[in-house]
C-alpha cells in the first residue's frame, strides 16, 4: 500500500512544479523620461528603448529614425539550483536623461549610462569613446537591488539600492561616495539644494550632503518608508508603511495624514496643495502646510502610480487600468479613459498628452483633456 | 473569499508572529507551523490511526484479492465485509487529509506572501495586511535566519539534505512492508522519490518555504513517535497478536479494530498501561 500521505505530497508537488519551473515572472515598473522628442522607457522584460514621438505618432515600423532598444546582459548570481532559469534583469525605475546619456539601475543591482548615438550604431557595450560605463564594473558584482530611480545632479548620479546610497560620477561612473542605511532603500533620492533625502526601509529618512554623502540629519518614522520623498521648499514630503504621509523640516515632523492604506506612490505639490495616492483607491489632496485634508477621489482600485498635473487638471492611474482626469479645484471626475491593463508606472505628461506604461506591455499616448488615445505601442520588441 | 477567510488570518497572524518573536522570520514560521500542526493534531490522529488499520488489513486483502481475483464482484463483496468486520473505513485517511490539503496551501501561500521577495510582491501584500500597527510596522520582514536568507533558494545544500532526510524518517515509520513483490518496489520507489523532489524543491524555492518542510516534517515525526512509537523506520514491528483472537484461532489474522494487532512496540505498551 502507498503511505497514506502520498496523495498530499503528490499534489503538493503538482503545485510546486507548476509554480516553480516556470520562468520567473518579468518585472517592472519605468515611467517615461522625454527629451527633445524622444521618449525613454524601460520594459517590463528588461530593455530600455528610445522612441520617436513623432514615428509612434505615425505608427511608423520600428526602429524608425533615433529609435533603439538595449538590453543590459543578465547576471550570473547564485539563486540556487533547480530549474529556474536566471531571473530577468528588470527595470522598475524610470531612465535618467542628460544630454547624450541615458542613465538607469537593473534590479540585479547595475546602474548603466548608455549613449544614444553608439546605441543606434549598435556598438558593443560599453562603448568608453561615447562615454558609456557601467558600474559595478566586474560582471558578477552588483550593488544591491535597484527599485527606484537613478537621479542625476550635480555631475553625480545618485541611487538607492538594497545596499544603501550611491553617488557615482556621472562622466565616468566611479564611485564618489557610498552611504550603507539601515535597510533597503527602494526609493528614488530627491536631490536638491546639495542635500540628497532617500527614504529607507529601516523606517528612516535621510539627509545627505551631496558633495561626501555624510549625514546631515535624519528622520526616524514608526515604519519602512514607502514612497520616494518630494521637496517643497525646507519641507519633506513622503508615505510611510504606518499608512501615514509625513511632511518633515529639518528631522522634525511639521504635520502628517493617515490613509486607509499604504502612501506609496510618490506626492506631487503644485500651488501649496500635496497630491498623494494611495492603496486605499484614494488620491488625497493636502494643503502643504498643515496637512489638512481639501478633497479626495476614489479610485475603482488601489492607487501605486504618481499623478501628474497639467493645466488645471490632475490626472491618475489606478491599478485596474483607469486614468482618470480630475479637476484640480474641485476633485470632481472630468473624464475616465480604461485602458484594459494594470498601470504601476508613474505619469508623464507633455504638450497636452499623457504617457502611460502599462502593464500588458503597452505604451499609451492619451491626448488631455478628451482622453482619446492618440498612440500605442508594444514595447515587445526584440533587438536586432 | 479564500482570501478573506484563509489566507489573510494565517498571513497577518505570521507577521504578528515575526513582530512578536524578536522580528525573526524563521522563528515566525517555525511558530505558525507548529500552531497549524497542534490545530490539525486531531485530524492527523485520525489519519495514522486509520492508516494503521488499513495496513493491517494488508495481508487478508491480498489474500483475498488472490483469492477472487477473477470475480471482480465477490471480490468487492469480499473486502467490503472485511472491512465491516474490521470496523475500518477505506476512506478515513482520506479525508482529514483533505482537510488539511487548503490549510497547508494557505500556509504555504502566506509564507510566500510575507516574504514579498519582488517590489511587486510587496506592493501586493498590502492589500493582505490588517490595518493592525503591529502588522504594518514591521513590513518588509527581515529575510536573515541562520545562514539563510529566507526569500532565496539555500546556496548550500543543507537545507535540502535535512528536508529530503526528514521526509524519508516520516515516510519510513508509516510505510508498511507488502507482501506483494511489485507493490513493495512501488513503495520502495515512494519513499525514495518524494524526499529525494522535496530535496530538489528545497534547492529551488525560497529557503522561507524549505524550512517550513522542515519543521512540519520534524514535527511530523515526534507526532507519528508520541502515537506508534518508530513505527516500521527500523523494519517492521514486532507482531502481537490478540489473546481474544487467539482464542478464536484466528491464526495472527487481524480482524476488528480492538485487534490490530501490528501496533508499534511503544504504542501497544501505552494501551495496556
Amino acid at each position: 500500500m502507498l503511505p497514506t500521505n502520498f496523495l498530499f505530497l503528490l499534489s503538493l508537488s503538482l503545485l510546486l512544479i507548476a509554480s516553480g519551473c516556470a520562468a520567473p515572472a518579468s518585472g517592472g515598473w519605468s515611467g517615461i523620461a522625454f527629451h527633445g522628442n524622444t521618449i525613454y522607457v524601460a520594459s517590463v522584460d528588461g530593455k530600455v528603448l528610445a522612441l520617436n514621438s513623432a514615428a509612434r505618432n505615425q505608427e511608423a515600423l520600428f526602429p524608425a529614425s533615433r529609435e533603439w532598444v538595449f538590453t543590459p546582459r543578465a547576471l550570473a548570481l547564485p539563486t540556487g539550483f533547480g530549474c529556474a532559469p536566471p531571473p530577468p534583469p528588470s527595470i522598475y525605475g524610470t531612465p535618467a536623461v542628460a544630454g547624450d546619456l541615458v542613465y538607469f539601475g537593473t534590479y540585479l543591482g547595475k546602474v548603466y549610462a548608455v549613449n544614444s548615438s553608439a546605441r543606434m550604431e549598435k556598438r558593443d557595450f560599453p562603448a568608453g569613446v561615447k562615454g558609456e560605463w557601467e558600474y559595478p564594473r566586474q560582471v558578477d558584482k552588483s550593488i544591491g537591488s535597484i527599485v527606484g530611480q537613478v537621479v542625476v545632479a550635480n555631475n553625480s548620479v545618485y541611487v538607492g539600492s538594497s545596499n544603501g546610497v550611491y553617488a557615482l560620477d556621472a562622466k565616468s561612473g566611479d564611485l564618489k561616495w557610498h552611504f550603507k542605511t539601515g535597510g533597503k532603500a527602494w526609493t528614488t533620492p530627491e536631490a536638491k539644494g546639495g542635500v540628497v533625502y532617500v527614504g529607507d526601509f529601516d523606517g528612516k529618512l535621510y539627509a545627505l550632503s551631496a558633495g561626501e554623502g555624510k549625514e546631515l540629519w535624519g528622520f526616524q518614522a514608526p515604519a519602512a518608508v514607502a514612497s520616494s520623498a518630494t521637496v517643497f521648499g525646507d519641507m519633506v514630503i513622503f508615505g510611510c508603511f504606518d499608512r501615514h504621509l509625513y511632511a518633515v523640516t529639518n528631522g522634525k515632523e511639521r504635520w502628517k495624514f493617515r490613509g486607509g492604506n499604504w502612501f506609496w506612490a510618490k506626492p506631487i505639490v503644485s500651488d501649496d496643495i500635496v497630491y498623494a495616492g494611495n492603496l486605499d483607491r484614494n488620491i488625497y489632496a493636502l494643503k502643504v502646510e498643515t496637512g489638512e485634508k481639501l478633497w479626495q477621489f476614489e479610485a475603482d482600485s488601489p492607487i501605486a502610480s504618481s499623478p501628474i498635473l497639467m493645466d488645471d487638471f490632475l490626472m491618475m492611474a489606478c491599478e485596474a487600468g483607469k486614468i482618470y482626469i480630475v479637476s484640480v479645484t474641485t476633485g470632481k471626475l472630468v473624464k475616465t479613459v480604461s485602458l484594459g491593463s494594470p498601470v504601476l508606472a508613474p505619469l508623464y505628461g507633455e504638450e497636452g498628452v499623457v504617457y502611460v506604461h502599462a502593464k500588458n506591455r503597452n505604451l499609451y499616448a492619451v491626448k488631455i483633456p478628451g482622453g482619446e488615445i492618440v498612440w500605442k505601442f508594444s514595447l515587445a520588441v526584440k533587438e536586432k | 473569499m479564500w482570501n478573506t477567510l484563509v489566507l489573510d488570518p494565517m498571513l497577518n497572524s505570521l507577521i504578528v508572529l515575526y513582530s512578536v518573536l524578536f522580528s525573526s522570520f524563521g522563528l515566525a514560521i517555525v511558530a505558525l507551523t507548529i500552531i497549524v500542526r497542534l490545530a490539525t493534531y486531531p485530524l492527523t490522529l485520525r489519519q495514522l490511526r486509520s492508516t494503521k488499520a488499513l495496513q493491517t488489513l494488508q495481508p487478508k486483502l491480498q489474500e483475498i484479492q488472490k483469492k477472487y481475483a477473477k470475480n471482480k464482484t465477490r471480490l468487492q463483496r469480499e473486502m467490503m465485509e472485511l472491512y465491516k468486520e474490521a470496523g475500518v473505513n477505506p476512506a478515513g485517511c482520506l479525508w482529514p487529509m483533505l482537510v488539511q490539503i487548503p490549510i497547508w496551501i494557505a500556509l504555504y501561500q502566506s509564507i510566500m506572501r510575507a516574504l514579498a521577495a519582488t517590489p511587486e510582491s510587496l506592493l501586493s501584500l498590502s492589500q493582505h495586511l490588517y490595518s493592525w500597527s503591529i502588522v504594518n510596522q514591521v513590513v518588509p520582514l527581515k529575510e536573515k535566519f541562520l545562514w539563510l536568507d529566507l526569500s532565496k533558494p539555500d546556496g548550500t545544500i543543507i537545507l535540502a539534505v535535512l528536508v529530503g532526510v526528514t521526509m524519508w524518517v516520516q515516510q519510513k515509520m508509516v510505510t508498511a512492508p507488502a507482501a506483494d513483490p511489485r507493490q513493495e518496489s512501488m513503495n520502495r520507489m515512494m519513499l525514495l522519490m518524494m524526499p529525494f523532489m522535496f530535496g530538489l524543491f528545497a534547492l529551488q524555492f525560497p529557503s522561507g518555504l524549505a524550512l517550513f518542510w522542515l519543521v512540519s516534517n520534524i514535527i511530523g515525526i515526534v507526532m507519528q513517535y508520541f502515537m506508534g512509537g518508530w513505527g516500521y523506520l527500523f523494519g517492521p514491528p514486532a507482531v502481537k497478536v490478540a489473546p481474544k483472537e487467539r482464542k478464536k484461532g484466528a491464526k495472527g489474522r487481524v480482524i476488528g479494530k480492538s485487534s490490530i494487532t501490528s501496533e508499534p512496540k511503544k504504542s501497544t505498551t501505552k494501551k495496556k498501561s
